[in-house]
């Protein structure tokens, strides 16, 4: 589903070059479940947002879904976005003026679902993350835990063929972490292909693949054994 | 279009409550300030142009030459309009009009009321002007003597809800018969009357006819057919003058010549013309409409940096917009949108503002016109306000539409705010524009108030202090006067008391006086004329400063007494003033007259301070008519009002008492310049007023952009004072420059409307400073407010802000 290849991203400021990204290669099969760890500034959250289209690369192939990323124009990215990548954010980024449901529903406003099917469509997702009682609330009427759950929620409604997300449990307790934890696990299981930037190794611990990176390299890759 | 993007905008309006009323007020003033002054420049600029034939009319106007001295006036003999129609067959229709300087008094049954703006017309009137008519014949209506047609506000007075037409309603003098109503007339027409009363067809000679062409009687106005029959009166008009005029013109030593203006540019075209209504001026249309787009500049400017500071804070908001799929276009469309709604509800605003201002404030009287919200009078208003708000949304969702939609969606969600890319020097150079017009406004305004002052105060070489003026308009009290005089001096509240034929500027005469010295100098020169009774000099409190005064005997001398003013001596007599010198007073329509100076008084101003003292001859004699002047005792004032009236009343118990005080009526010659004083009064309010929502926007936001870093400064042990002066330093030197940049602007301002006075109080420096330091002062107070606001906020909660 995802093919790097050489992958190279340099950042230049005042004549210091960084290579953020240095030389990747990393492939992710439909279905699969991947965590990025590394310490601070290796180049894992960049790396997330050139996969979920949002950053561009310098060098090397990018291959999502059979496309050339390379290739695309600013156009076909954002509308092979909208209907193939949900994000989930480390702190959330709901947008304050909306609704519970109404944070949800933007996705499928973008991608032009009619009313109708988008009202079901939310309260399909609202029963899953068990929201259902808070659908006109405002995001700073919850708390940390149900908003990132809005977030997932938000970011599964367009039923993406892949999730990123970026430090999901950072700004949560651990129970609440948890939780989140247990929702994305669910939904992999339900065929969902989710990567996932991580600095804790209890997150790591529900993914199938560890993916470690340091200075921009990848550094050691290895499976997870799930009891 | 997304149903979301309304939904969005209007949360976010709603969410922002404080933003959108001050966002919605500030636009909301402005654009109702400039709705104000567009309808006003709307009103001066469609002069007279509701008559459907106005691009026929052309009102004629002549020059006087005499002795090298141009004189023009608005108004030609009474005789010109029907000659000339008669000599030109392409002349369609030719109609005069003379209006009555004083008020005229009318009685029906119990009533009796003084009405100003009574006019005399000639049977043609209404087939020159269109005037609509709700009852009456308007081909017939003034074409028998005595009759009147009157407005339907004079009517309602009189007639209440009965039909006046075929009513009889009376003067002092005569019974007229009501022949038409009228609906009342625009403000902004040259004919300003109530009433129209049908003139006397006289039968003169031609020999009468002709001399009487060299008079300035009636306001005269053609109707062609073609455009060029005007041009071509012009060009034929010298065989006229040729054949009637040319005669009389040499024994005066005159020539004549006339212009033709049109009728909807009589209003702006019409300077220096005697016996005219006060023209418009095309300078202030410029300044009232520079004032408007400047007032509405001041609140666009606060408007749109305050759309673009919020759109700053909605950055992140914007990316998350992106990643969820939004396009450039979307964002774009939901910035504008949101402007969009704002605008309209600020124009919504000022509407209302608008209308609750002309119906509930003397707006319409202070600045004498007659504005209203009325879409069915002003054809153009609608689209006025409408481009107003589209432009201003434009406008003020540009930036931050181009800024969201450009920005990268992770760059924004991530870092928010971007130092540098905040339109931070734009911003700034907005606001210290603001304050720079707001400084000129206000030292502006307060030298335009001392020039009032100055010249409510000034001394005009006589005591215009309780002085108690009473029109005389009927013979029998004329001829009456010296003993009225006698009988008012028994009072123990009345100091003195004089007739004259002039009050002010208004009632004075013209004529050509004929010096003559001696063999060889024996020259022509126009000048002012008043002729008064005894007693003028002491009553008035002018001096002397060569010879006597007038005395009851001297009616009975042979040649008669004259006085003249400083200015005339000095135009006589280049060597020193010669006290016995002989003058004669020659013209048209007076009697040849031979003059013996008696006296020289000192200058004092007739007219009003825009014009220096002209040469002036005051001539004694009895007077018919004119103005009784009474010198009270203003300590008891309603005793000696009581006195004036009972000594009148004596004499016609049937003319009600009028009066009026001489230095109120001094006041009315400065109305446009009262006018324009409290308007810029009322717009240096209202600068203030923006330019502080102004400053306060730009305070708030740059304390806000700098919170993060006074936390950090605050934890690295900066105290209160070091915070205040950092955040301070930044927008002082602003608010100094565009204060200094005030200065030379209101000089220019000033300098430009004083000029048109010939007597002017000094411009005073402390104006300048006081109010510059003013200013700076009450910036330095906002400024600091803010700062300490955010100075004294804790660390812990300015760095966990962001």
């Amino acid at each position: 589903m995802i093919h790097l290849h050489h992958l190279t991203k340099i950042y230049r400021s005042n004549s210091i070059e960084t290579k953020a990204v240095d030389e990747v290669n990393f492939k992710v099969s439909k279905g699969e479940f991947v965590s990025i760890m590394g310490p601070s500034g290796c180049g894992k959250t960049t790396l997330l947002n050139i996969i979920g289209l949002l950053d561009s690369f310098d060098s090397g192939l990018f291959i999502l879904d059979e496309f050339d990323v390379k290739k695309l124009n600013e156009k076909k990215k954002v509308k092979l976005r909208k209907s193939n990548i949900g994000f989930i954010f480390q702190n959330f980024n709901l947008l304050e003026d909306l609704t519970v449901f109404e944070n949800i529903e933007l996705p499928l406003v973008y991608q032009g679902v009619k009313s109708v099917e988008r009202k079901n469509r939310v309260n399909e997702i609202l029963t899953q993350i068990g929201l259902g009682h808070r659908s006109k609330h405002y995001p700073f009427e919850l708390s940390g835990g149900q908003q990132q759950r809005v977030a997932v929620g938000r970011a599964i409604v367009t039923k993406p063929k892949l999730i990123l997300a970026d430090e999901p449990t950072g700004n949560l307790d651990s129970q609440h972490g948890n939780e989140i934890m247990e929702m994305l696990s669910k939904l992999n299981e339900e065929g969902s292909t989710i990567i996932m930037v991580t600095h804790s190794m209890n997150d790591a611990a529900y993914t199938n693949r560890i993916v470690k990176l340091l200075d921009g390299q990848i550094v050691s890759e290895k499976k997870v054994a799930h009891a | 279009m997304h149903r979301f993007s309304f939904k969005f905008a209007f949360r976010s309006l709603a969410r922002n409550k404080i933003y959108t009323l001050l966002n919605v007020m500030g636009l909301g003033l402005g654009l109702g300030v400039s709705l104000i002054i567009y309808l006003y420049l709307y009103s001066e600029l469609t002069y007279d142009s509701h008559f459907s034939n106005h691009n026929e009319i052309y009102r004629i106007s002549c020059d006087f030459e005499i002795n090298e001295q141009l004189e023009s006036y608005a108004a030609v003999g009474y005789s010109m309009g029907p000659m000339l129609e008669e000599e030109f067959d392409f002349i369609e229709k030719t109609t005069r009009l003379i209006h009555f300087d004083e008020s005229v008094l009318f009685k029906r049954g119990d009533l009796k009321l003084g009405e100003k703006g009574v006019a005399l017309a000639d049977s043609n009137f209404f087939k020159v002007f269109d005037l609509e008519f709700i009852d009456g014949n308007s081909q017939e209506a003034l074409s028998k003597p005595r009759s009147i047609v009157i407005t339907e506000s004079f009517s309602k007075k009189y007639f209440g809800k009965e039909n006046p037409v075929g009513q009889i309603i009376s003067t002092n003098k005569h019974d007229y018969t009501v022949t038409g109503l009228i609906r009342d007339l625009p403000s902004n027409t040259h004919h300003q009357f109530s009433a129209l009363i049908s003139t006397f067809h006289r039968s003169l000679s031609l020999e009468l006819k002709q001399t009487s062409l060299w008079r300035v009687e009636a306001h005269t106005f053609f109707r062609f057919n073609e455009p060029h029959e005007a041009e071509l009166l012009l060009a034929n008009f010298d065989q006229f003058y040729q054949k009637n005029m040319l005669n009389t013109g040499g024994e005066i030593g005159a020539s004549y010549s006339i212009n033709l203006t049109p009728l909807v540019d009589i209003h702006f075209a019409a300077a220096n013309l005697k016996i005219d209504r006060p023209p418009g001026s095309q300078g202030y249309i410029y300044a009232f409409g520079a004032i408007g787009i400047l007032i509405l500049l001041l609140a666009s400017i606060n408007y749109i940096n305050m759309a673009t500071v919020r759109s700053l804070k909605r950055v992140k908001e914007a990316g998350m917009q992106k990643v969820l799929g939004s396009g450039k276009k979307e964002i774009m469309w939901q910035v504008f949108l949101e402007s969009l709604l704002l605008s309209f509800l600020a124009l919504f605003v000022g509407m209302v503002m608008v209308e609750l201002t002309l119906e509930l404030t003397p707006l319409n009287e202070v600045i004498g016109k007659n504005l209203s919200l009325d879409f069915s009078q002003y054809t153009g208003l609608w689209w006025f306000p409408v481009i107003l708000a589209l432009g201003i949304s434009f406008l003020s969702g540009w930036y931050p539409a181009v800024y969201l939609s450009r920005i990268p969606a992770i760059a924004a969600i991530k870092k928010g705010v971007v130092r540098g890319e905040t339109g931070m020097g734009i911003r700034k150079i907005l606001v210290g524009f603001q304050f720079t017009i707001s400084v000129a406004v206000v030292i502006t305004a307060l030298l335009m108030y001392r020039q009032m002052e100055f010249v409510k105060n000034k001394d005009l070489g006589f005591n215009k202090e309780d002085i108690v003026i009473v029109p005389i308009r009927d013979s029998i009290t004329g001829n009456r006067m010296p003993q009225i005089q006698a009988t008012l001096c028994n009072s123990s509240f009345i100091r003195a008391s004089t007739i004259s034929s002039a009050s002010s500027e208004k009632s004075l005469g013209r004529t050509i006086i004929r010096a003559h010295k001696d063999e060889k100098s024996d020259y022509q020169i126009v000048m002012n004329y008043m002729v008064v009774g005894l007693d003028y000099f002491n009553t008035m409190e002018i001096e002397l400063v060569e010879g006597r005064s007038f005395e009851d005997n001297d009616k009975n001398r042979d040649d008669d007494p004259i006085i003249i003013n400083e200015t005339a001596a000095k135009l006589l007599f280049e060597n020193g003033y010669d006290i016995n010198s002989d003058i004669e007073i020659v013209g048209p329509g007076s009697e040849d007259f031979k003059g013996r100076i008696i006296g020289i008084a000192k200058d004092f101003n007739v007219h009003s301070l825009r014009q220096v003292v002209e040469p002036l001859i005051l001539v004694y004699e009895d007077i018919g008519e004119g103005f009784l002047h009474v010198r009270v005792d203003s300590e008891n004032l309603l005793a000696a009002l009581n006195d004036i009236e009972e000594t009148l009343a004596n004499v016609r118990p049937d003319i009600p008492f009028q009066f009026s005080f001489l230095n109120k009526d001094l006041l009315e010659l400065y109305e446009e310049e009262q006018k324009q004083s409290r308007l810029i009064l009322f717009l240096t309010y209202l600068a203030i007023l923006i330019s502080f929502i102004g400053l306060t926007g730009l305070a708030s936001f740059t304390t806000s952009l700098r919170t993060r870093e006074v936390g950090i400064r605050k934890v690295l042990g900066a105290d209160l004072s070091q915070m205040v002066k950092l955040i301070f330093r930044e927008m002082f030197l602003l608010i100094v420059v565009s204060v200094i940049l005030a200065i030379p602007l209101a000089y220019f301002l000033i300098n430009g409307w004083l000029s048109n006075f010939a007597y002017t109080a000094e411009l005073d420096p402390v104006v300048f400073i006081v109010s510059a330091l003013f200013a700076i002062l009450l910036s330095y107070l906002i400024i600091s407010y803010h700062s300490l606001k955010i100075a004294r906020t804790k660390p812990v909660n300015t760095l966990r802000y962001e």
